[in-house]
């Protein structure tokens, strides 16, 4: 629970250092947090206190982060008439780097499923190294993503230590964080709950100032 | 039954993405606006709000040597400035919208694309 609401703090704070007060309107904004926590929410699923002696927890928070994602990306083209070019040819990297990162995830969410693992992989430890290094690109794509959109993250020293973190969080995870047990990791309630406020937090700030 | 759901979010989103929201309100949707030979979103603008900006800052034709005629006429007819319609505009409206938003003066929209890509009888 710490460590969730710790990297939840974190992750906000980084994105109000420069400028704290820059907001693009209730709904931009709101759309932006969701798929900001659905990246710290893939962060979260390499603690191993979530897997392997959680996989529950861990398949669980799986897809609460892969319904956030599908909630960002359809966010936009329903509540902005004229976004949905943005994802038509033509449309900035930065835009189908998000969109690859979404298909990576899915195709991890697939082959990780009870049948498709044992099809597609010679043995339990091949699916765990090829799970992760899917993680990991799409982790990458994520960043992408949002550093070349370059709205929340605006200056390039605050893009580069966003990158160094992002790509560093998973890669330290099991080093830093082998002593969250099962009762330390965070339900999927807490998480949602602690997700909620941070997207209040963050749109109210954003505009209300 | 979440395969069911990814499934049924993917079709949605790349429905939206070819036929455009069915929220209410305006549907801008690209046509050959300003004459332009390719579909183009249409735009808005709006002199009043921009008073306290300098004439120069967006009317560059008025003192360098490209010419004297509307912005679009240029900027949308011409092949070599087409190509950098939409980076050549976004760095000149909303760079400026997001730089007095972030200092906290009163600024245009930074992000809403319908708050400027609405059609605009004036234009
Ligand atoms: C501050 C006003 C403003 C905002 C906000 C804005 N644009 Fe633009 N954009 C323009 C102007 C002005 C042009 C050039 C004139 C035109 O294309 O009608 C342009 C051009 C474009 C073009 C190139 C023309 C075309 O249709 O291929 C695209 C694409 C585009 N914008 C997409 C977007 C998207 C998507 C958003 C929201 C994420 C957005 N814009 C937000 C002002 C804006
Ligand atoms: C923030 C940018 C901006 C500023 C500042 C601005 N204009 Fe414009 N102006 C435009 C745009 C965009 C159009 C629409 C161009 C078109 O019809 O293609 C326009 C159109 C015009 C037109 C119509 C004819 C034409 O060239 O398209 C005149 C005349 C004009 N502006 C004069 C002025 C004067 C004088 C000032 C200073 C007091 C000024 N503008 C300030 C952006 C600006
Ligand atoms: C007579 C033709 C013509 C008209 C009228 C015209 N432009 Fe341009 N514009 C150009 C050319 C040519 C360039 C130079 C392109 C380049 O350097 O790549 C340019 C460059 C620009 C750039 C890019 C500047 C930069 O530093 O990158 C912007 C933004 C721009 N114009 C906006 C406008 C606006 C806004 C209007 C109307 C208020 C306008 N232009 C009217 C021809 C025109
Ligand atoms: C140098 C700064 C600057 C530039 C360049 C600029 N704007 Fe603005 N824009 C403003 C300011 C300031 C306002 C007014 C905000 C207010 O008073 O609430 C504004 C307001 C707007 C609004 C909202 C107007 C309304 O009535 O609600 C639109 C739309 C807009 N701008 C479009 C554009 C477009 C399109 C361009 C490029 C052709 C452009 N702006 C270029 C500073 C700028």
């Amino acid at each position: 629970m710490r460590f969730l609401v710790g990297a939840t703090v974190a992750l906000l704070t980084l994105t109000l250092v420069v400028h704290p007060l820059l907001g693009g309107g209730v709904l931009w904004d709101l759309g932006n947090a969701i798929g900001l926590l659905a990246l710290a929410g893939v962060l979260t699923l390499f603690a191993p206190g979530q897997f392997p002696r959680t996989p529950r927890r861990h398949q669980q928070l799986a897809n609460a982060v892969l319904l956030m994602l599908l909630a960002h990306a359809l966010w936009f083209p329903l509540t902005d008439a004229a976004s949905h070019v943005y994802l038509l040819p033509g449309a900035p990297t930065y835009m189908w780097l998000g969109v690859a990162g979404f298909v990576v995830l899915l195709v991890a969410w697939q082959l990780s499923l009870p049948g498709s693992r044992q099809r597609w992989h010679a043995s339990p430890a091949s699916f765990r190294r090829w799970h992760r290094r899917l993680g990991m690109l799409a982790i990458i794509l994520a960043a992408g993503h949002i550093t070349l959109s370059g709205f929340y993250l605006g200056s390039p020293w605050q893009a580069a230590v966003f990158m160094v973190l992002v790509i560093a969080a998973p890669l330290l995870a099991r080093s830093i964080t082998p002593r969250l047990t099962d009762s330390g990791a965070p339900t999927v309630t807490q998480t949602v709950s602690v997700w909620l406020l941070a997207c209040v937090a963050f749109v109210a700030l954003r505009n209300l100032a | 039954m979440m395969r069911a759901v990814l499934l049924a979010g993917v079709i949605a989103l790349v429905a939206l993405a070819v036929l455009g929201s069915p929220w209410p309100g305006e549907h801008p949707e690209r046509a050959r606006y300003y004459d332009s030979p390719e579909p183009i979103l249409p735009m808005r603008f709006d002199h009043p709000s921009h008073a306290t900006v300098n004439c120069l800052t967006c009317h560059h034709e008025f003192v360098d040597d490209s010419g004297n005629d509307t912005c679009m006429s240029c900027h949308v007819r011409r092949p070599e400035l087409a190509a950098q319609l939409e980076a050549q505009f976004h760095g000149l409206c909303r760079d400026c919208h997001v730089d007095r938003n972030a200092s906290g003066d009163a600024g245009g929209p930074p992000r809403a694309c319908v708050a400027c890509h609405v059609i605009d009888g004036k234009i």
